[in-house]
């Protein structure tokens, strides 16, 4: 189930073309339909490569500086790996294996994310203090989604969505 | 007269003539030995110096000695390698040599005179000498070839020791196996008189051998045995059974080589303690003989059944009915929290003398600081010497200060760190033995219940307990306090046959309990040879206990069929219990084994000669890693199968450690043997199921 899902997030995902045009380019929908809603939500920066993230900040729990991984064969290969984490072993979701993009990484911290009943943590390159924006609902059905905030692109990580392929993964 | 004279004359002759020869000696190998190094010129020096001392001490002249004494002394402690020799210090000695071999160019005469009048000489030379040989810069080591003799020679004797150690036990355990036999099967009180002789055999021998530890379960047993003499009381089947076991230990204590008796030993401490631990907890039950509340068994209807039960009269006469558990352990035990704050009482007040050791650094600081000063000093008065000089003997002064100050401080400091060391050992031990509670304790008395509730339903039943020695965390104690005795008794009243019907089975039923930990969780087994029935049926009855089960994170399984007697097993999640386990590396990822898993851990090369049919498994292969790991000598360890040895070879042994298994990862599912995981160094590691890793590789082989 969850395989299937993936897949249909990947399609959404380059349905969409986001990464085919350079950040630097014209091509930028600058208002989305998330962007009407008048609610503030603070908003974490990070980076992955040169691409620009950002995601819901009541989902993280914290930053940590990078940890050793355990890794496996037999985990999905979006999965990269478990780490420990106060006493207990949390997976590490890899962004890029899950959006299918490409993009030289050096990891330097991993965000923990929280949802109140599992965690799990994605290794990027660095992060920027937290923003205050109006946005959106995250029930959306994309895994990301391309949003401007101070004149500055980026793309906006769902994070619900990844919680519920870690459910659906554990009850395959 | 004369004949004193021309005696002193030989004497200074002698002298003269020792002199001579030994003080080249004691030259060339000092200088030699500032080139080379070699204990073997220290110890020549060291005799031709002496050689000088014992003529110099025909002479009769004090004065004569003082320097030889000084050099014997500062030779032979660096050669016991307890003071180190810098040139400098080398060219005192040889100065001090020089003395002699100038004095002896004098003639007979004149010789005694200098050694008298030339006080000034000499005690310059012996004071610069004994500076060499300064308190501080001795090394509190004890020469090691001296420590080595003394050693052997206490292992000689603590080997005998050891010996006349495993020969009382082999003799008492044999007069007590005989005793409680004989009671056993006359059914009369034991015999007191042997058997504390026996054991008094056992505690002389251990004190003697140094083995605390037997002494202390002998010790146990005896006031046991002493206290039910004393008060008439009769042995039950379970206490029996104790002191049957006790007996057993100690034989298979005595069943090594003397030498390894110790280690023996202490491999069976946690038993030892356990045992110990049980029969003084009889005593301080029976001693306090509090009103023992049956309680736990929450329904009425046990109570009634036993007073029903008339031939149980005696159990129902003063109202005692079973004892579940430690009654008085959790809460009125209170020796074990004062042991606990002794030990804490113990640490702070070591801690103290610590802070001052810290304080006085404080000073050595401010003192080293000056010598800083003094150091710039020297930098700017590099053209003046005088004043230069004045600045290093000073400082060489400050600095010896220094050395002693640092010295004293860091052995009191020692000696403090392993008092709070221990103390903290006995903490964490005391602790640990909080935190969870033997088996053994919370299944104590189901034997009497077991006979009770047969005696009630006219059956009759053994029951077997296994595994008492098994932690079990203390969050559970109270839910099987709960669950067991309930289970118990519906095995005993619905599963178990009347002896009339128990066709081609011996007339005596047999139920086992049985606990036991792996990969973090805990497995209580209950088999019973009773009628059996379906599984469901089984399932409907015990309906509110499995609901209790599940509630608390726990699961249950039924097997049963017809006439085969039923199987229950209970499995519940420990994330308290340490399990001490070996850390591999593979791949960069760590693994680790339970150490009761281990037979030994050996390099390849080792394995490949010592056990060469026996099979291996290499771990890199079952994880479909395809790279090859290629070291010299990789660590192979092997582990036990029923049947076989077979060996799991990794790439790198990291070190033992103590982890705290937690259920593992549900993405961890394709790789099975994997049991638990864990946290080593803030990394994560896997605990390798070593029976699954052994089956698959057994099936796949098959195959």
């Amino acid at each position: 189930m969850a395989v299937r899902k993936i897949k249909y997030y990947k399609r959404r995902f380059t349905d969409n073309d986001f990464f085919k045009y350079k950040l630097s380019s014209n091509h930028i929908i600058e208002e989305t339909h998330l962007t009407n809603l008048n609610t503030k939500v603070s908003l974490l920066p990070f980076k992955i490569g040169n691409i620009n993230f950002v995601a819901n900040s009541k989902f993280i729990e914290i930053a940590i500086p990078n940890r050793e991984k355990y890794t496996n064969q037999n985990f999905p290969k979006w999965i990269s790996g478990l780490i420990a984490y106060e006493g207990t072993i949390l997976p590490i979701v890899d962004l890029k294996q899950l959006g299918d993009f490409q993009a030289s990484t050096q990891p330097f911290c991993t965000l923990i994310f929280n949802d109140g009943t599992s965690r799990f943590g994605i290794e990027v390159d660095f992060v920027r203090f937290p923003l205050d924006h109006n946005t959106f609902s995250a029930t959306d059905s994309s895994l990301y989604s391309k949003i401007k905030i101070q004149q500055r692109d980026y793309y906006f990580l769902n994070i619900e969505m990844i919680f519920e392929l870690m459910n659906e993964l554990e009850f395959e | 007269m004369n004949l004193n004279l021309s005696n002193i004359e030989q004497h200074i002759e002698y002298f003269r003539e020792t002199c001579r020869h030994h003080c080249d000696i004691i030259e060339t190998c000092l200088l030699d030995y500032e080139k080379y190094q070699i204990s073997e010129l220290l110890a020549n020096a060291a005799n031709s110096i002496n050689q000088i001392r014992l003529s110099a001490k025909k002479l009769s002249v004090d004065n004569a000695v003082l320097i030889a004494d000084a050099m014997l002394k500062i030779v032979s402690l660096a050669k016991e390698k307890r003071l180190d020799l810098f040139p400098n210090d080398i060219d005192v000695v040889l100065r001090a040599n020089d003395f002699y071999y100038s004095i002896i160019q004098f003639s007979s005469f004149e010789i005694l005179e200098l050694l008298n009048s030339e006080f000034a000489i000499i005690n310059e030379i012996t004071s610069e000498l004994q500076s060499i040989a300064a308190p501080h810069r001795i090394k509190k080591v004890q020469p090691t070839r001296a420590k080595s003799k003394t050693s052997s020679n206490e292992q000689q004797s603590k080997g005998i020791l050891l010996e006349k150690f495993k020969y009382a036990i082999v003799r008492s355990v044999s007069t007590i196996e005989h005793v409680l036999e004989q009671s056993e099967t006359q059914n009369a009180t034991i015999d007191v008189v042997p058997i504390s002789q026996a054991l008094n055999a056992i505690k002389g021998a251990a004190i003697s051998a140094g083995v605390s530890k037997a002494f202390d379960l002998a010790d146990a047993l005896s006031d046991f045995i002493r206290f039910l003499a004393d008060h008439n009381l009769p042995i039950n089947p379970y206490q029996m059974d104790l002191l049957l076991s006790c007996n057993r230990l100690f034989k298979e204590i005595a069943a090594t080589s003397a030498i390894a008796i110790i280690d023996k030993i202490k491999d069976y401490s946690d038993y030892i303690d356990t045992y110990s631990d049980f029969l003084r907890s009889f005593l301080t039950d029976q001693e306090q003989l509090q009103p023992t509340p049956s309680a736990k068994l929450s329904s009425d209807e046990i109570l009634p059944i036993v007073i029903s039960g008339s031939d149980t009269t005696e159990i129902a006469s003063d109202d005692k009915l079973y004892y579940f558990g430690y009654k008085s352990s959790q809460f009125n035990d209170y020796s074990k929290y004062n042991r606990l704050l002794d030990a804490t009482v113990g640490i702070i007040s070591n801690l103290a003398p610590m802070a001052n050791s810290i304080g006085n650094l404080k000073s050595l600081k401010s003192l080293i600081r000056q010598i800083l000063l003094d150091n710039n000093n020297i930098l700017y008065n590099i053209t003046n010497t005088e004043t230069l000089t004045e600045i290093a003997i000073n400082n060489s002064k400050k600095l010896d200060d220094l050395i002693s100050q640092l010295d004293l401080f860091s052995s009191s400091a020692d000696e403090h760190l392993q008092n709070i060391k221990n103390r903290i050992n006995t903490i964490y031990n005391g602790l640990y033995n909080f935190r969870s509670i033997a088996f053994g304790d919370i299944v104590r008395g189901y034997n009497e219940l077991a006979n009770d509730l047969a005696n009630y339903s006219n059956k009759k039943v053994s029951l077997k307990i296994a595994g008492r020695f098994v932690r079990v965390g203390a969050e559970l104690h109270t839910l099987l306090e709960i669950l067991l005795p309930q289970l118990l008794r519906d095995i005993i009243l619905n599963n178990i046959e009347p002896p009339n019907l128990r066709k081609k089975k011996s007339e005596m039923a047999e139920i086992s309990i049985s606990a036991r930990t792996l990969g973090g969780k805990l497995f209580i087994e209950i088999v019973d040879d009773g009628k059996g029935e379906n599984a469901t049926t089984i399932a409907s009855r015990l309906e509110g206990l499995i609901n209790l089960i599940s509630n608390n994170n726990g699961r249950i399984d039924i097997s049963s069929k017809p006439d085969s007697g039923t199987k229950l097993t209970i499995s519940f999640n420990m994330n308290y219990v340490l399990l001490k386990s070996l850390v591999f590396d593979v791949d960069g990822n760590l693994y680790a084994v339970q150490i009761l898993n281990c037979e030994a851990l050996i390099d390849e090369k080792t394995f490949r000669e010592q056990f060469p049919n026996t099979n291996s498994i290499d771990i890199r292969k079952v994880l479909n890693i395809e790279a090859e790991y290629i070291a010299k000598n990789k660590p192979v360890l092997l582990v036990n199968d029923v049947n076989s040895n077979f060996a799991l070879i990794f790439d790198k042994f990291i070190g033992e450690a103590e982890l705290v298994p937690s259920p593992p990862n549900k993405l961890l599912s394709d790789t099975p043997f994997i049991a638990a995981s864990s946290v080593y160094n803030n990394k994560p590691v896997m605990i390798i199921d070593v029976q699954k890793l052994l089956n698959m590789f057994i099936n796949q082989n098959n195959n």
